[in-house]
């Protein structure tokens, strides 16, 4: 059986509340992402789907449980490996802000080669360009670029670095209906045999993109559902929404 | 309108900061000079003839500190309140989303600028109003003839100043007030794009006629030769003026210029800081416009004094003594506080876009020794800039003086001014890196998720 490249388990978060309570966001979510596999998360909103997709690419500590990427367990790691992490193992995908305004198109996609003083070749950023449908666009800033095609730049950075795991955090949120089956179908691409995908996302059509779709409901996994179709994901997220 | 004037202040208060601190700034330095003129005018009321020629030669002095700190204020106040604007057009954009009609909107950020400046410049004076008469008196301890005099600095002065620096600084935001009305709802979607300020008109002219009066300047000393009168002394202010009147030619070339000799492959925080520098324009320019103001200006009234100082010595064989410290603190201690508060304000004012490229960088894998560095390096990006520009200044300025008093004095060599421009520098240096670094290091860290969360 094919180990997990990503796996959670017991995991627990709750932020400050009023007079000093916590405010639980995370109960004791715990799951596994295998290779190649393309996993979303959808649930209303409040339950905890953006907070677990943090816990689980190391941007946000977790108050108790575990994870591990590729077998690192990220709890044990120390800031500085943690960096290496973001560096070689994971990538990211934001819904907004992901380019730095100051550099190219072809200079943010070889931003994390050159963060982590690995030699990244003109070739290399030319392909991730071209493999998104932007050969043309590799001396255009972000300003010069729409939404759309800022996300796919997003993507190209991913498909550079070569990262294990994809975290994409409403990728499609602030697209068009074209403009986000774009990136979808990228990001589709990028789940292949040795690297998966966690997305969260509202989109149903977006969620029903993924292999595997799981409901997350008061901080908890609700349901999980594999292959499922846009109408059956509906299906379980108002269940979730009434049940609550 | 009041609830969204005084709102948006509070929420954006890491911005408007800027604007307070250089009107506070404003308000110190033209404090000094009216506490000069109020002296002056104390002397003119007793009548006798030897009050009125000490009235006179305050008049003047004073008239010096004015010029000196107009030039100041005038490249400073322009560039902080232009930065503002700039720096908050994705909100201005929101407004109009909101249906804010675009004239509401420049009236709102004229009555923000005008709150700010009013609170500003009234603690500003607050601040110095005790210490302006001991300031004059020390300043002018040196001064024959001006020493021992009643100097006086009272509340109609102090509400003179909070009512003129509140004026100035609504006027000069005239023209990006307006700017913000017409920004474009799409962009609150949009990754903010360069806003180049171009350079219009008024700047071409205002630095053609600094310009202009710097070579009349010049010219005048061809006759006069060491005889020459004080005036000369403006030669080296008035090029700075110049200088940053056509900044945003100057300034984004010059900088390109000169990092581009730095291999950017050498180090990823150098990389990312120079794109910064270069991609910012209107931020780099004014911080840079600031830092010219700082180090040239002390560097060319030197340069002038002792250049003009060569020749009275290769035609009397005395220098005729050089500039006491008094002196040069009351001329240009106002100027030079409104400069470097000015420069530290537009830096420290950007914090919020170098904390989202700070989570970037972050997010891609850099330490927070890559984002310090980065900060460092762009502050010595700008200071390089400046220093480069301004050393342009002090060779103008001391050759252009010396090759005028060689006609009639052979051999007058130039003095650069080096002993003010160097120190002047160094504390811009040590200024700006810690205006960059510091809010990294001990500011409130937050998450990079925060951060990059969509407004």
């Amino acid at each position: 059986m094919t180990a997990p490249l990503l796996q959670a388990h017991d995991l627990t978060k709750s932020f400050p509340g009023p007079e000093q309570s916590r405010v639980p966001v995370l109960r004791g979510v715990s799951l596994s992402v295998l290779p190649g596999e393309f996993v979303a998360v959808v649930g209303p909103s409040g339950s905890g789907k953006s907070t677990l997709l943090y816990c689980l690419s190391a941007l946000e500590p977790y108050d108790s449980g575990s994870v591990s990427i590729a077998g690192q367990r990220l709890e044990t790691l120390r800031p500085k490996q943690l960096q290496a992490l973001r560096r070689s193992t994971v990538g990211f995908v934001f819904q907004s802000f992901n380019l730095i305004p100051s550099l190219t198109a072809r200079q943010n996609i070889a931003l994390p080669a050159s963060l982590a003083h690995r030699p990244v070749s003109a070739a290399q950023v030319d392909a991730a360009l071209a493999s998104v449908g932007l050969a043309d666009r590799g001396d255009h800033r972000p300003g010069a670029l729409s939404g759309g095609q800022q996300q796919r730049v997003a993507i190209a950075r991913v498909l550079a670095s070569e990262p294990h795991v994809v975290f994409a955090d409403e990728p499609t949120g602030a697209l068009d209906t074209t403009a986000g089956d774009a990136v979808l179908d990228l990001l589709r691409r990028v789940a292949d045999g040795a690297r998966s995908v966690v997305m969260v996302t509202h989109d149903l059509e977006a969620a029903a993109r993924a292999d595997r779709v799981l409901v997350l409901r008061d901080g908890t996994v609700h349901r999980e559902l594999a292959h499922p179709d846009a109408a059956q994901v509906l299906e379980a997220l108002t269940a979730a929404a009434q049940e609550a | 309108m009041l609830r969204l004037v005084l709102s948006d202040l509070r929420q954006n208060a890491g911005i408007w900061i800027g604007a307070l601190v250089v009107s506070a700034a404003t308000a110190a330095a033209a404090a000094i000079a009216a506490g000069m003129l109020e002296t002056g005018f104390a002397i003119i009321g007793s009548g006798r003839p030897t009050d009125l020629l000490r009235a006179g030669g305050l008049a003047t002095l004073a008239s010096l500190v004015v010029v000196l700190t107009i030039v100041a204020v005038t490249a400073v106040l322009g560039s902080v309140t232009r930065l503002t604007i700039d720096l908050q057009r994705r909100g201005y954009a929101l407004w109009q989303l909101v249906g804010v009609p675009s004239r509401t909107v420049t009236v709102v950020v004229r009555l923000q600028l005008a709150v700010v400046a009013l609170v500003g410049s009234t603690i500003g004076c607050l601040v110095v109003a005790p210490f302006v008469p001991a300031f004059l008196r020390f300043g002018l301890s040196q001064s024959d003839g001006l020493r021992g005099l009643d100097e006086r600095f009272g509340p109609t002065s102090a509400v003179a100043v909070v009512l003129a620096v509140t004026i100035v600084v609504v006027l000069s935001s005239l023209r990006p007030s307006r700017r913000a009305g017409l920004v474009r709802p799409i962009e609150v979607l949009r990754e903010p794009e360069s806003v180049r300020t171009r350079t219009t008109w008024t700047r071409w002219a205002a630095g053609a006629v600094a310009l202009l009066l710097a070579a009349l300047l010049t010219s005048s000393i061809v006759d006069a030769g060491v005889r020459t009168g004080g005036q000369v002394l403006l030669i080296g202010p008035l090029l700075t003026a110049a200088c940053t009147a056509i900044g945003p030619v100057v300034f984004p070339a010059a900088l390109r210029a000169w990092t581009s000799v730095v291999p950017a492959h050498r180090s990823a925080s150098w990389f990312l800081a120079r794109n910064a520098a270069a991609f910012s324009v209107d931020r780099s320019s004014a911080t840079v416009s600031a830092l010219v103001i700082t180090i040239a200006l002390p560097g060319s009234l030197f340069a002038g004094f002792d250049t003009l100082g060569d020749a009275v010595q290769r035609t009397t064989g005395s220098s005729g003594g050089g500039l006491d410290v008094q002196s040069v603190l009351l001329m240009l201690g106002g100027p030079l506080l409104v400069s470097l508060f000015g420069a530290a304000a537009t830096v420290l004012m950007a914090g919020r876009t170098r904390e989202q490229e700070a989570a970037l960088v972050e997010a891609a894998g850099g330490s927070r020794a890559t984002v310090l560095a980065r900060a460092a390096w762009e502050s010595v990006i700008l200071v390089g800039t400046a220093v480069l520009v301004a050393a342009a200044v002090l060779v103008l300025t001391a050759c252009g003086q010396a090759v005028a008093l060689a006609v009639t004095v052979p051999g007058t060599q130039p003095h650069l001014g080096l002993q003010a421009a160097l120190p002047a520098a160094l504390v811009s240096l040590v200024l700006m890196v810690a205006a960059g670094t510091i809010p990294l290091v001990t500011g409130r860290r937050r998450s990079i998720p925060l951060v990059l969360a969509a407004d």
